[in-house]
């Protein structure tokens, strides 16, 4: 499993991510699918999830809907317009920074290989 | 895949609840969710037993209570400016009341500039809770509640400046609170909490702040009120905070009781309704004050206090004998009460209702009922009551 202080940083645009591809989904699936994508290396726990989900609707970046499925009561999230704005923003933010690190870390391998 | 039978189904809900986890939106998501992580492990062959022991064995300590708090957290930053309001309303009712005690001029005015935060605090919250939430359903009967209790606040703000027009203004206050009280209890009646409901999604969230607000005003009238007894009602300087409290812990109880009509089905039945009508009126008429005569105000608070104690019985059961006695005891008093203010009783009973042990009874009550929002609200409604009723000394 990865690094827990790690997954947290990244959580928002993840979930953005996930929810700009889809409809709506529910916390549960969220973590299916996170584990599915990241092949089990991603593990999201109820306490890494939900107060994101809930600071996102209250900042208006998520509306829900509430179903009865099964005798329970199933919360979906879906992104707003100004939500999917923040995805797009937070996902390009995401991968510039993905960049930048993947630019040190082959540099620091470089320097490490010319040392020795 | 196997779905969990409706028993399995209330045991993770119990346990979600015994964690910790109060805020109901955020219950019934885990709820959902831990039943879901449930039903995959049984789908991969575990019994489940095992499933249930492997996934609590995974869950740290307090792990429900962090999120609900982390969640809570969150969700009120957004309420900042009510928040301040709010503080800002108590400290001006509090400085309002010294004013009176010193004779400085200026009491009355704080008092209404204190009114005036505290509708500002209303105000923002509701506006803000509508905008952020535009999705649910609700708006208007929000609103309403919000309309009938700025106008009884504007009018009894008329009354303590003897300005005229006061008693218009509280009447069209109470007129338009009873109306909306009753017409939310006949559409939560109607419909369960597969609608997310405006009012009930933001009340959840402010449950413990109005508990809190409503406490803080308490506990200094309180003891103001016993260290000037035997003062009578109408010479006793908090009387305007106590009924500010009156008022506030009512609404709180009928937005639980709503609450709780949405959840549970097997509560919405008609002799629950009628009983919640009934309440829901006799408290409100009280509000019109002079205009109702004396005698019928006292058969309203009397009839309201045994009938809402019934209904926390059936709506909110106190866990224990203790706790049961306390909301007896609360019918008891305000019924002796009546009976000795219409002098169908002699007026020396007064001192088997108003006494310390009655006064000490009911506020244990408070201390007993922690996780009860609805006898909660309704202890702290009885106790502004009953200091405010309250006649002779305490020992």
């Amino acid at each position: 499993m990865e690094s827990r202080e790690f997954i947290r940083g990244i959580l928002k645009p993840l979930i953005l991510s996930l929810l700009s591809n889809r409809k709506r989904m529910y916390g549960y699936e969220i973590t299916q699918k996170v584990a599915e994508l990241s092949k089990g290396d991603i593990k999201l726990t109820y306490g890494a999830l939900y107060p994101i989900l809930y600071k996102l609707e209250a900042d208006g970046s998520l509306v829900t809907t509430t179903e009865i499925v099964d005798n329970r009561v199933r919360k979906y999230y879906s992104l707003t317009p100004a939500g999917k704005k923040m995805a797009k923003v937070k996902v390009s933010e995401l991968q510039h920074f993905t960049g930048i690190l993947q630019a040190i870390i082959e540099d620091s391998s470089r320097h490490q290989l010319s040392m020795t | 895949m196997k779905r969990l039978t409706e028993e399995q189904r209330l045991q993770v809900r119990n346990f979600l609840a015994d964690q910790g986890l109060t805020f109901g939106p955020l219950l019934e998501e885990m709820l959902d969710h831990v039943s879901s992580d449930l039903e995959e492990r049984v789908g991969q062959g575990l019994s489940l037993d095992d499933a249930w022991n492997e996934l609590k064995n995974n869950i740290p300590e307090n792990h429900f209570l962090s999120i609900q708090i982390e969640t809570m957290e969150t969700i009120n930053k957004r309420f900042s400016i009510s928040r301040i309001l709010s503080m800002l309303a108590l400290a001006l009712m509090f400085g309002g009341i010294i004013f009176k005690i010193l004779h400085l001029a200026g009491a009355n005015e704080l008092l209404i500039l204190s009114f005036a935060a505290m509708a500002g605090s209303f105000l923002s919250a509701t506006v803000s809770g509508i905008y952020l939430n535009r999705e649910k359903q609700g708006a208007l009967r929000l609103v309403s509640i919000l309309a009938g209790t700025l106008l009884l606040m504007a009018g009894f703000t008329f009354k303590l400046m003897h300005w005229p027009g006061a008693n218009f203004l509280v009447t069209l206050g109470v007129g338009v609170s009873l109306v909306s009280f009753l017409f939310n209890t006949f559409y939560v009646y109607g419909n369960s909490s597969t609608h997310v409901n405006l009012l009930s999604y933001l009340h959840e969230k402010h449950t413990p702040g109005i508990e809190r607000f409503l406490l803080i005003l308490l506990v200094p009238v309180a003891i103001l009120r016993i260290l000037t007894l035997p003062l009578p009602q109408n010479q006793f300087l908090g009387s305007v905070i106590l009924v500010t409290i009156i008022y506030a812990a009512g609404v709180q109880f009928f937005v639980i009781s709503w609450r709780l009509l949405e959840r549970e089905s097997a509560l919405r039945n008609i002799l629950n309704l009628s009983a919640l009508v009934l309440s829901i009126t006799c408290f409100t008429l009280v509000f019109l004050g002079e205009v109702l005569g004396f005698e019928i105000r006292v058969v309203l608070i009397t009839v309201f206090s045994v009938v809402t104690a019934w209904l926390i019985y059936k709506f909110d059961p106190p866990k224990n004998y203790l706790l049961s006695g306390v909301l007896v005891l609360i019918a008891f008093v305000f019924t002796v009460n009546m009976l000795t203010r219409l002098n169908l009783v002699p007026a020396a009973n007064n001192d088997l209702i108003f006494n310390v042990v009655v006064l000490l009874l009911l506020a244990a009550g408070l201390f007993m009922s922690p996780k009860h929002g609805a006898t909660r609200a309704f202890l702290i409604l009885s106790l502004a009551g009953y200091l405010l009723e309250f006649s002779g000394t305490l020992i």
